[in-house]
């Protein structure tokens, strides 16, 4: 069991490394703390509820209907719901004299207002809610809501608020139509005929119109078909982001930990003595995997007593995702180990992989090739795993594919390191 | 008859073509300090590291107390002890912890290992300071816990690899004494490689001297400087100067006499040649010689007298300097 001996020592020597206790557990404090605080209780595109919140302008024909007076709440928690104008932005925009401008407080001055905002790039978008919306989605038919964009304005605030957009009309569409018929619509999905799956993915994915203005486009949405998602919040994206940024620095550890060894000589007098290569591995890798479960357990705890951090209501999965990804983090510092690479060389790797991977911020807001090359890291689907379990409330069942990808990250990695590794050989 | 401590037998390691270890042969008695002495490269290190498990030879045969190393690792190494060449040791932790963690890997505990670590200590004379940090000790601190390190299962036979390079004098002092002691105390059996001949000469029963791999010799170090007899005197000449040579062989004190090649000499510059004269007796040998030189009326344009020690035996069996 002399294992656990190295196991120990690898304890203790990392309790006297203050630069690797900084890195493992201050820097992703760092992170986490001041950017909880700054932007708490927004979501997690940056947007806050705090003094400084994007304008959205909403026109609605709707009046008083249930569904759009939850989805103006709903975009209002995160946005700065804007529905009548001032008279001096009027003036300002030469609105004026305008015949629909007549009366001032009529849903048709405040449409042109808006429209002209955002054509001037005073607004990243906007959005116009329909006569009858909230009848239609009562009723289950389809509707659609009208997000109106300037395509030559800020591409990144507008993919920020059409996310924003997209997500509320979901929470609106699944909470009426879901709770309506529930069982019918999983049904659906399981057993619609494949002609009729294909016909429901083509309104999803239904291109913008054109629209009469040449500077300007509609998008459209039909919320009855639009995909259940939900999207983290700051605390939901933060906290598990730079947890899991921080847990592949285990790497950069353990790489050190490794070429230490070889260089003190300690692994060469560790070869004269009786303990087994294997055993002496394991207890390393052993202290890896401790180090990187107690940053977890660090990181979240913290989130969930500062700031409530929803953690789900499965422990079990809660653990079995993070032993992968830190299984996973330990293996490939274990191939760094064999290789050689050093850990100096190996920061900038992983602060762009944690980019790379969604931890820094969330990965829709990525030009698609980016995020192609973001499914190659592990971070990439250890935070999907996270967020289906904190957001989405899923379990244990839900996260296994993120697991499995997790575990055979790891496996690869560690087939390499055991075929490569040297315990003498100082690269 | 007893088991040998220590035998190696045609203990030969190639890295790739170049054989780093060539057909080594030795043994050691229970009891005995052996050393290895040789220059920087001569393959110490190397033949150290197969007899302590580090990796296998390419060929030959090493057994421990009659236990093949190979096939009987784990008794082999409960009885061997390391001193490494280099520093072995946790920089960041104490004393005390390195000492405990190596104890653990032998399988020690408890009172055993606690009694263990401070006997140690005590022996090499650091328990004042074994609870601070290694990094913190001076050179000769730090060489003295890892002897103690090697030391801590208290092992049968202990390889010192060359243990006082880049020591202060008195921690130097300090690892003979040790070793001294520990082989006079404790019975142990001691292999010692050093490149230092004096040290070979104080600390050791028997000497082998290694050069490029290849054992060159193996004895006493009283018959090792014997094989010189009285000492080498190497003289320069003008030019090679063959009835010169022939009498100064036939003289009472001298054994032999022979040209040693010497570089060309630079166009203009007198042809220099250097005779190489092994003395029965150095002082008689020396006054036969300059009598000899003035009676032939030859010029001599250096003398140079080689002590008999191991450095001067070593620079006969190879032709080279222990340090450059
Ligand atoms: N890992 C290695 N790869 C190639 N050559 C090596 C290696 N280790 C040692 N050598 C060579 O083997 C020879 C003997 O080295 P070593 O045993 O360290 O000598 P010593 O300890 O007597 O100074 C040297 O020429 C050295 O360059
Ligand atoms: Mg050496």
């Amino acid at each position: 069991m002399n294992w656990i001996s190295v196991f120990m020592n690898d304890l203790r020597r990392v309790m006297k490394d203050r630069a690797e206790l900084v890195t493992l557990f201050l820097l992703p404090l760092a992170f986490i703390l001041p950017i909880s605080f700054a932007l708490g209780g927004g979501d997690g595109y940056g947007m806050t509820a705090g003094n400084h919140r994007t304008e959205l302008p909403v026109i609605n024909y709707d009046g008083t209907g249930t569904s759009s007076v939850s989805l103006i709440d709903s975009l209002g928690e995160s946005l700065d719901v804007e529905q009548s104008f001032s008279a001096d932005l009027r003036d300002r925009l030469g609105l004026s004299g305008d015949p629909d401008c007549a009366n001032a407080q009529s849903l048709a001055c405040s449409e042109k207002t808006a429209r002209a905002l955002v054509r001037r790039s005073g607004r990243a978008g906007m959005v116009v809610i329909p006569e009858g919306f909230s009848t239609a989605i009562e009723q289950g038919q389809k509707t659609t809501l009208i997000f109106y964009y300037d395509p030559a304005g800020d591409a990144t605030r507008r993919m920020q608020l059409e996310g924003v957009v997209k997500g509320a009309a979901a929470k609106i569409s699944l909470t009426t139509q879901l709770n309506q018929s529930n069982a019918q619509m999983q049904s659906l999905s399981t057993f619609a005929p494949e002609a009729f799956r294909q016909s429901l993915e083509q309104q999803a994915n239904a291109p913008a119109l054109a629209d009469q203005q040449p500077a300007v486009q509609f998008t459209e949405l039909t919320p009855s078909s639009y995909v259940p998602q939900s999207y983290p919040d700051t605390y939901q994206q933060t906290v598990p982001g730079y947890t899991v940024m921080y847990v592949f620095f285990l790497i950069a550890y353990l790489n050190a930990s490794i070429r230490e060894e070889r260089h003190f000589g300690t692994f060469r007098r560790l070869l004269s003595t009786p303990i087994s290569r294997p055993a002496l591995l394991g207890g390393k890798l052993a202290a890896a995997i401790f180090i990187g479960m107690v940053q977890v357990a660090i990181m979240f705890g913290m989130g969930y007593l500062m700031f409530g951090l929803e953690l789900g209501h499965d422990w079990l999965a809660l653990f079995l995702l993070t032993l992968a990804l830190v299984t996973c983090a330990t293996a490939i510092g274990l191939a760094s180990g064999a290789s050689r690479i050093s850990s100096g060389i190996l920061t900038a790797p992983l602060i762009i992989g944690a980019l790379l991977g969604g931890c820094m911020f969330p990965v829709d807001l990525m030009p698609s090739f980016l995020r192609t090359i973001g499914l190659f890291m592990p971070h990439t689907h250890a935070l999907i795993g996270y967020q289906n379990l904190m957001v989405r409330g899923y379990g244990l069942v839900e996260v296994l594919p993120q697991i499995g990808i997790l575990l055979l990250f790891a496996a690869v990695f560690f087939f390499y390191a055991v075929k490569r590794f040297d315990f003498l050989e100082e690269a | 008859m007893p088991e040998k401590m220590l035998e190696v037998k045609n203990l030969v390691k190639s890295y790739g073509s170049v054989p780093a270890v060539n057909d080594v042969s030795f043994y050691i008695e229970t009891g005995e300090v052996f050393g290895l002495l040789g220059p920087n490269g001569a393959g110490k290190s190397t033949t150290i590291s197969m007899i302590t498990c580090l990796f296998p030879p390419t060929s030959g045969s090493i057994t421990v107390l009659g236990r093949d190393v190979q096939k009987e690792a784990n008794a082999v190494k409960k009885i061997i002890g390391v001193v490494p060449q280099d520093l072995a040791l946790y920089p960041t932790l104490s004393a005390r912890n390195n000492l405990r963690f190596f104890g653990e890997m032998y399988g020690l505990g408890g009172s055993e290992l606690r009694a263990r670590v401070e006997s140690v200590l005590e022996y090499v004379a650091m328990t004042d300071r074994a609870n601070d940090a290694v990094k913190t000790y001076s050179g000769g601190m730090k060489r003295r816990i890892n002897l103690a390190a090697g030391l801590i299962h208290n092992p049968r036979i202990l390889f010192l690899d060359e243990p006082t390079v880049g020591v202060d004098p008195q921690s130097r002092n300090h690892i003979f004494e040790s070793v001294e002691r520990l082989n006079r105390e404790q019975g142990m059996s001691i292999l010692y490689t050093t490149h230092y001949m004096e040290e070979a000469e104080r600390l050791c029963n028997r000497i082998a001297i290694i050069d490029q791999g290849r054992i060159v010799a193996i004895d006493t170090p009283k018959n090792l400087i014997a094989m010189l007899g009285g000492g080498i005197i190497k003289i320069g000449l003008k030019g090679e100067n063959e009835p010169l040579r022939a009498a100064i062989a036939g003289l009472p004190a001298v054994l032999s006499a022979a040209w040693l090649p010497v570089p060309e000499p630079e166009p203009g510059q007198i042809n220099r040649a250097v005779l190489k004269v092994e003395a029965r007796q150095a002082n008689d040998a020396l006054i036969q010689i300059l009598n000899l030189v003035s009676e032939k009326d030859e010029t001599l344009m250096s003398i140079e007298t080689l002590e008999p020690n191991l450095e001067s035996v070593f620079l006969h069996l190879t032709g080279k300097k222990l340090r450059e």
